[in-house]
């Protein structure tokens, strides 16, 4: 049995499944938001065990041939105090903090004995630091953008003057929702107004060398091979600095690239220190002829880099999970129903 | 870029990070129920799903049968 971590709209999901199905593969879906009954954990001198409760079904680890985390966490243990309930609320809220260590506690190492199996993604390690990330890559040499974190407007000021800036968050865009909407941002370029209109100190925040692109490389890993991308954001000034700031009347164009081999080793180096079997790479070429590093990310979407280049990611998704399977399949069955 | 009271409302706490002052609107429900879908392919239909309003109806439904694909057509063989 094939075990997939994920949430309920991932479409990606929903590709390689297709894929399982065609290997006749038995597979358990597991989003982040199905209450999972945790009727058995146990270890001993010989090993460890599990049993959980899905809907109608029991998942035993003993069970699981092979684990995708492919984003999103074991809903387990969610009771939480109510309000309501006579006790002072301070020690409601202490009570709660309390209940979300131990569930934190117990999902991670759930995570960690299904990532034991014959696994794509950890469910642990998903959230990496991308700034020990751009340490780590520029001590394998590759090159990274130059930047600065601070909390003063006259350093940003003082590096302005050096070269343009870009700014976004440390750890990831923000992303707010309140009265049916749903708020983030983008990364953007710093100007003299942006820095009047913020004052003089705020929360420290990342400041980015902008980097003068001749286009951007989106590249998914997985297991030692890079499938990449390029996409010519560049020359449009709604995508210029962000390409995901999507112009879909006239979409950026992109097509399949071959990275440099001595880069690919450098990022292949990259991949084990951190250490991620999976990840989508972004880059950038500058018109410097220079390959940039800018981050990893564990989960990020490979269904845009999948199929504009014909690289059938879910289908190598798919094929990565079920090799190590006995009775394995090469030839998909399409005759079911 | 969409703006509203409560962004400008976050805006206003100039101790938060530099870059909340880009901050916009992803998506609104209220904008999305005024939309209408093209029905022009599975993939685009779905390409929808970071909105807060799309549904899955079950755990899986193989897309072969949701988009009535062929699935022996070429570009889905191996």
């Amino acid at each position: 049995m094939i075990v997939i971590l994920t949430t309920e709209d991932d479409h990606s999901t929903c590709e390689v499944i297709d894929w399982l199905i065609a290997y006749n593969k038995p597979y358990v879906r597991i989003n982040e938001n199905d209450l999972v009954d945790v009727q058995l954990v146990s270890g001993n001198n010989q090993g460890f065990d599990f049993a959980l409760g899905l809907a109608n079904r029991v998942i035993r680890l003993s069970e699981i041939e092979g684990f995708w985390f492919r984003r999103g966490w074991l809903n387990v243990g969610a009771l939480n105090l109510s309000q309501g309930i006579d006790l002072n609320p301070g020690l409601v809220r202490q009570i709660n903090r309390h209940l979300q260590k131990e569930r934190v506690e117990l999902q991670g190492f759930l995570g960690h004995l299904l990532a034991t199996k014959h696994a794509l993604g950890h469910p642990v390690k998903d959230q990496i630091n991308k700034m020990i990330t751009l340490w780590q890559a520029q001590a394998l040499g590759i090159k990274i953008p130059a930047f600065s974190i601070t909390q003063h407007s006259s350093q940003v000021q003082a590096a302005l003057q050096v070269q343009p800036l870009i700014t976004k968050g440390i750890e990831g865009v923000a992303n707010f929702e309140a009265n049916d909407e749903m708020y983030g941002n983008y990364t953007e370029e710093v100007n003299q107004n942006a820095i009047k209109c913020w004052g003089s100190s705020f929360f420290p925040s990342l400041f980015q060398e902008k980097l003068d692109k001749m286009y951007e490389l989106r590249i998914f890993y997985l297991q030692g091979k890079f499938y990449p991308m390029a996409i010519f954001s560049q020359n449009d000034p709604q995508t210029s600095v962000d390409f995901r700031r999507y112009n879909n009347e006239r979409p950026n164009r992109v097509v399949p690239y071959v990275l440099p081999v001595e880069l690919e080793h450098r990022l292949e180096k990259l991949m084990q220190a951190i250490p991620l079997n999976t990840g989508s790479i972004d880059m950038v070429y500058t018109q410097d002829n220079e390959y940039v590093f800018l981050e990893v990310n564990p989960i990020g979407q490979f269904g845009m880099v999948s199929h504009p280049c014909n690289y059938h990611l879910e289908q190598a998704i798919a094929q990565f999970l079920t090799k190590k399977l006995p009775h394995n399949e090469n030839q998909p069955n399409f005759t079911t129903n | 870029m969409k703006t509203n009271q409560t962004l400008q409302q976050i805006k206003n706490l100039k101790q938060l990070p530099f870059n909340y002052q880009y901050l916009e609107v992803f998506f609104s429900n209220k904008e999305a129920a005024k939309m209408t879908e093209k029905p022009l392919c599975p993939v685009i239909q779905i390409s929808a799903y970071h909105t807060a309003n799309f549904q899955v109806s079950s755990h899986h439904k193989p897309i072969s049968k949701m988009a009535n694909i062929d699935p022996l057509a070429p570009d889905l063989s191996l």
